[in-house]
């Protein structure tokens, strides 16, 4: 039997199908585990957004549209609470670039710096502004498309192309010469 | 990184890095969804007992028709039904704008405060604009309605207490239903407040029969200014609190 989409197990779910919820769960938690990793840097925090996320599916689970894809839907309610997040913390702590710069490793490109290039680019993606960040890490790094970016963060496709062109072009000041 | 069809200018070294992030995510271990699940399982089930959450589950044109059924009926009793003795000696074009505009700020505050969850948040300037117009606009109404003292030798605040009174006990259960069919978004108190506000204005606005600014201001503005400057920032206090 064919696998049923995300859409199949989300109107099964609304028809009092409980199974299905369990199956959506298992396919989106480690998604958005890794969406809100990336914002929250803590896993105990994003464990709680991923699980009030679910929550809010449940809630909201009358508002789901047939017509309508599941991923945006459930992305917006995870983004909307990382944002509910940052708002009761005013300001999320800062991690300058500069503590995440250290001396590359010369020579063949190893797992160690690997996870060094992966830390300046977290660190920089810190320090672009919000609207520009979750776009990037929307489009790039979970591979949505700038229609479903667009749908996810509330603007239109234009508008968040003209972001994700300033903040690939902020990276690219902000990493500067380890990017050489 | 192609996106239909439309190459996205990327500079190759930056594109190296971001698929390196990519990948370092992708090799990192799962999240224990097993023990994850079991958590927000019991969280529904308890969340599903309560006759409130059976509220607040419903779609949200259900909801928000719920609260436009309440303030109408709030409306009606509060206000149509006990309405001013001298309510067709009022200029027709002033009747009108007065109670159209009043109506369609209320509406919006409705439909606004009631806000899907897989929608972005409103935007700070939305709530700023709906709260500004609602105190621009029940202040002009209060300054310009057409005159007539009838003060009489009372003190203020037994001229004004007694609609100021009443236009805040009816603007309470629009408040307190929209508090309720809530389903936690930031922005709500405020905009539930200024809805609260705005139903207990144009109540009076159909029951008071008095014109004068003072009382107008005193009672009638003071509704909308006490939803927002009170219930309002109790919760803005409080969610300050809690988030220290």
């Amino acid at each position: 039997m064919a696998e049923r989409t995300d859409e199949e197990l989300m109107r099964a779910y609304v028809a009092g199908d409980h199974a299905a919820f369990r199956e959506l769960f298992t396919r989106y938690a480690p998604m958005l585990m890794r969406l809100t990793v990336r914002h929250l840097r803590s896993d105990e925090l994003a464990r709680e957004v991923v699980q009030q996320t679910f929550f809010q599916v449940h809630a909201a689970r009358n508002d789901f549209h047939q017509d309508r894809k599941l991923r945006p839907w459930v992305f917006t309610i995870a983004m909307n609470l990382v944002r509910e997040h940052y708002r009761k913390q005013k300001r999320r702590s800062e991690t300058g670039l500069d503590e995440a710069r250290e001396p590359a490793v010369q020579g063949e490109r190893g797992p160690i710096e690997q996870r060094q290039r992966v830390e300046l680019l977290r660190a920089a993606l810190e320090r672009l502004p919000d609207t520009q960040r979750e776009v990037v890490e929307l489009h790039w790094l979970e591979e949505r498309p700038f229609a479903e970016v667009a749908e996810i963060v509330g603007s239109t496709e234009g508008a968040v192309r003209v972001r994700a062109h300033r903040a690939y072009k902020r990276l690219k000041e902000l990493l500067g010469k380890e990017l050489e | 990184m192609t996106d239909g069809g439309i190459q996205t200018e990327l500079d190759p070294k930056l594109e190296e890095w971001l698929a390196d992030a990519r990948e370092a995510e992708g090799a990192e271990a799962p999240p224990d969804v097993d023990a994850m699940f079991g958590e927000v399982e019991k969280q529904v089930q308890v969340a599903d007992r309560s006759w409130a959450f059976w509220l607040r589950s419903r779609a949200t044109w259900a909801r928000r028709a719920i609260a436009f059924a309440a303030a109408a009926a709030v409306v009606v009793f509060g206000g149509v039904l006990t309405l001013r003795a001298d309510f067709t000696e009022l200029p027709l074009a002033w009747t009108l704008t007065a109670l159209g505009s009043l109506a369609v700020l209320l509406g919006g505050s409705l439909y606004l405060a009631l806000r899907p969850l897989h929608q972005p948040p409103l935007r700070p300037w939305a709530r700023a604009a709906l709260i500004g117009s609602s105190l621009a606009a029940t202040c002009a109404l209060a300054l310009l309605a057409p005159a007539q003292a009838v003060v009489g030798d009372q003190s203020f605040l037994r001229h004004v207490s007694p609609c100021l009174f009443y236009g805040m006990l009816v603007g309470l259960p629009v408040y307190l239903l929209l508090r309720l069919l809530d389903r936690g978004s930031a922005s709500v108190a405020l905009i539930a407040a200024c809805a609260g506000g705005l139903t207990g204005n144009l109540v009076l606005q159909l029951h008071c029969p008095r014109g004068d600014a003072e009382h107008l201001m005193g009672a009638h503005f003071a509704v909308v200014l006490l939803f927002l400057g009170g219930l309002g920032g109790i919760h803005w206090l409080l969610s300050r609190r809690r988030a220290r």
